[in-house]
């Protein structure tokens, strides 16, 4: 079965459409990735409108091209313009901008590149050795281990993103309830419809993303007003760069150990590429000989982050595959795509679709190594796109926003569904809840009702006596109570110490 | 005492929670129907008065939680209400534009007006302005075959 796929993959990969969308996804990964204040999120959002009139072997390798090359386009912003153009990238403005301030711009951005690339070729392979490794494992879920896996999943994401534990279950939970409405497959019965036709098939997922993700991060750049990026500093040379380029070789340790950083908190949901990064850092200065100069513009700080946020992207696609469980928001997003492509995520994607989910992986290394040999090179040009003021920005991407949520069934209603999650979607941003969560068990709450039904009727009540369900189950609880617990702790200490 | 905007948010939610929760119980026949809303409505509810306890008890103290500098991080880099509520009308004024006039005549006219509110010179506006929506036809309506809105007024006019 793994020959096959291997071989189904290699085809893909002679398909000139393949290498068109691992084009185009490029472009707009990098694109979005350098504007700072929106992200390859905002970008998967947007495509998700035209991802319907595509087939899943166009469709899935243009998103993880976008994924895959968000964060070598944010890298750019962050030594050029001290703004991230993602939120992955700011461990990287710690010491890339003061590079830049130095005058080692050029060696900077060498050094970000050459371990972004790195990053996803090593974790590529990585996820290439695991899936035959894993694969038992999961043709042994049942429907039964999915209810909880499921919930695992949400857990996770809620409770271990940044920001408070209780609005991240909490984002999960009404994620949960919003799939429930429209009518339930097992008895036909319509919830929370309100006599109303169009909600008779529930939220639709397009105007839902758009208003989840896109909406509010526009009105909140028109909000801010002005150029986003402020100053940039220009590159002496390209000897600057290959300077940086030979410090990813002689620092070559540093970024194996910060890809295995990444790829382990890319697999675990929730914790993602943001985490990886800080972590990633925080060893780098732990482990260098002058941990005094971290701060002051060093170069293993952008090694160590650069290696770290994307090598989380091959650990957080696994998950996804596997599990149908999305290791970051954004793969969320490709979960929903998965979904409206008429592919069940989950274990369907390791056996029925393997070869498909080999393609994918194999799009993480290549469109890393095509994307940042053309950062080298065009570096300084395409730091100018994060110059694109917010006010000529805003309405054009409004205008997209609102006519790709029309597109998908042309009814009007779904332009108002995006408003309203955008309403919902600004709310959220503002008081720090978890917008993925809350996707998240959009998604997966239809799926979750079907298997829990489907597990109640064929082994009773006590389905979830089972190894697979009893782990997730602890773990659940493991994860929940951790952050209470290690507080209780902590305060016990300091009323002992006082 | 003084609630703060995060209690109001969790006071909302605690009462769409609510609503769930008894319209599951006293709407929906089916066991099977209700049991999955009213699990989750339950256990939203709960962490929702959980939340809001915690905001409450926090109230005499500084503000110190993530939240609060999230927040406070956020007015600083110029994010306001007040900022999203313009902005926030401006998108619901284009959806009325294209319920009323359809997309091809309400895309040229919010870009055109929205983008000089935005401080964009006359020039840029318009050009973008009529750049806009010829992408957007060119793209939706004739590449991906979609038929774009057309508005009361368009419809009333072929009608």
């Amino acid at each position: 079965m793994v020959l096959d796929a291997v071989v189904q993959a290699l085809h893909n990969f002679a398909t000139v459409e393949l290498w068109l969308m691992i084009f185009a996804g490029m472009v707009i990964g990098l694109m979005f990735g350098i504007i700072p204040g929106i992200s390859g999120m905002v970008a998967c959002a947007l495509i998700l409108p035209f991802v319907f009139t595509m087939t899943p072997q166009q469709a899935l390798p243009l998103m993880m091209t976008i994924m895959a090359t968000q964060f070598m386009g944010g890298s750019i912003s962050a030594i050029l313009v001290n703004m991230p153009g993602t939120p992955q990238s700011a461990a990287t403005l710690i010491e890339g901008f003061p590079m830049t301030q130095k005058g080692e711009a050029g060696r900077a951005l060498g050094a970000a590149e050459v371990s972004s690339g790195l990053g996803n070729i090593i974790t590529a392979l990585v996820a290439l050795a695991i899936v035959p490794l894993i694969l038992p494992m999961v043709m042994a879920i049942r429907s039964a281990d999915m209810v909880f896996i499921i919930l695992l999943g949400i857990t996770f994401i809620g409770a271990l993103s940044t920001g408070s534990m209780i609005k991240g279950l909490i984002s999960g939970g009404l994620g949960l309830l919003i799939a429930l409405i429209g009518f339930q497959h097992t008895t036909g019965i319509s919830r929370f419809t309100f006599g109303s036709l169009y909600l008779y098939d529930g939220i639709p997922l397009i105007p839902l993303a758009l208003g989840l993700f896109a909406v509010p991060e526009m009105i909140a750049v028109a909000t801010r007003g002005g150029t986003i990026a402020k100053t940039q500093v220009e590159i002496k040379g390209m000897q600057d760069v290959w300077r940086g380029a030979r410090d990813v070789l002689h620092h070559k340790w540093l970024v194996l150990r910060c890809d295995i950083i990444g790829f382990i908190a890319g697999i675990v949901p929730g914790v993602g590429a943001s985490a990886a990064t800080f972590i990633a850092y925080g060893h780098a200065k732990q482990s260098s000989k002058h941990p005094e100069r971290f701060g002051t513009g060093t170069v293993e700080g952008v090694i160590a982050a650069e290696s770290a946020n994307n090598a989380s992207e091959a650990g957080a696609l696994l998950t996804t595959l596997a599990l149908g469980i999305p290791g970051s928001g954004i793969m969320a997003i490709m979960l929903g795509a998965i979904l409206m492509l008429g592919i069940a995520p989950g274990p369907e994607m390791l056996t029925l679709h393997l070869g498909l989910s080999l393609t994918l992986i194999w799009v993480i290394a290549v469109s890393g190594v095509i994307a940042a040999t053309i950062c080298l090179f065009l570096a300084p040009h395409l730091s100018r796109i994060a110059f694109i003021p917010g006010r000529v920005l805003v309405p054009l991407v409004l205008v997209i926003a609102l006519v790709g949520a029309f597109t998908f069934h042309e009814l009007f209603n779904d332009i108002i569904v995006t408003f309203v999650f955008g309403g919902v979607g600004l709310i959220m941003r503002r008081y720090g809840y978890n917008r993925p969560a809350l996707f998240l068990g959009y998604i997966l709450g239809r799926l979750l009702e079907k298997y829990f039904f489907i597990a109640l009727k064929t082994a009773g009540p006590l389905f979830f006596m089972r190894p697979i369900s009893l782990s997730s189950i602890f773990l659940m609880i493991a994860v929940i109570a951790y952050g209470p617990v290690k507080n209780t702790i902590q305060r016990r200490r300091g009323a002992i110490k006082t | 005492m003084k609630l703060r905007a995060n209690s109001y948010v969790y006071i909302i939610i605690i009462l769409l929670m609510l609503f769930v929760v008894l319209w599951s119980l006293l709407r929906m026949e089916s066991f099977e129907s209700k049991l999955l809303p009213l699990l989750f409505g339950s256990i939203v509810f709960i962490l929702a008065v959980i939340g809001l306890g915690n905001e409450i008890l926090a109230g005499g103290k500084p503000k110190t939680t993530a939240t609060e500098s999230q927040e406070s991080k956020r007015e600083e880099t110029g994010e306001r209400w007040g900022g999203y509520l313009a902005n926030g009308s401006w998108l619901a004024g284009f959806i009325l534009g294209i319920y009323l006039l359809g997309f091809i005549i309400a895309i040229p006219l919010f870009v055109l007006s929205y983008m000089k509110w935005l401080g964009t010179r006359w020039i840029t506006a318009i050009i973008w302005s009529i750049v806009a929506p010829a992408i957007i036809y060119g793209v939706f309506e004739v590449a991906l075959d979609v038929d774009l809105y057309l508005g009361l007024l368009l419809t009333w006019l072929g009608s």
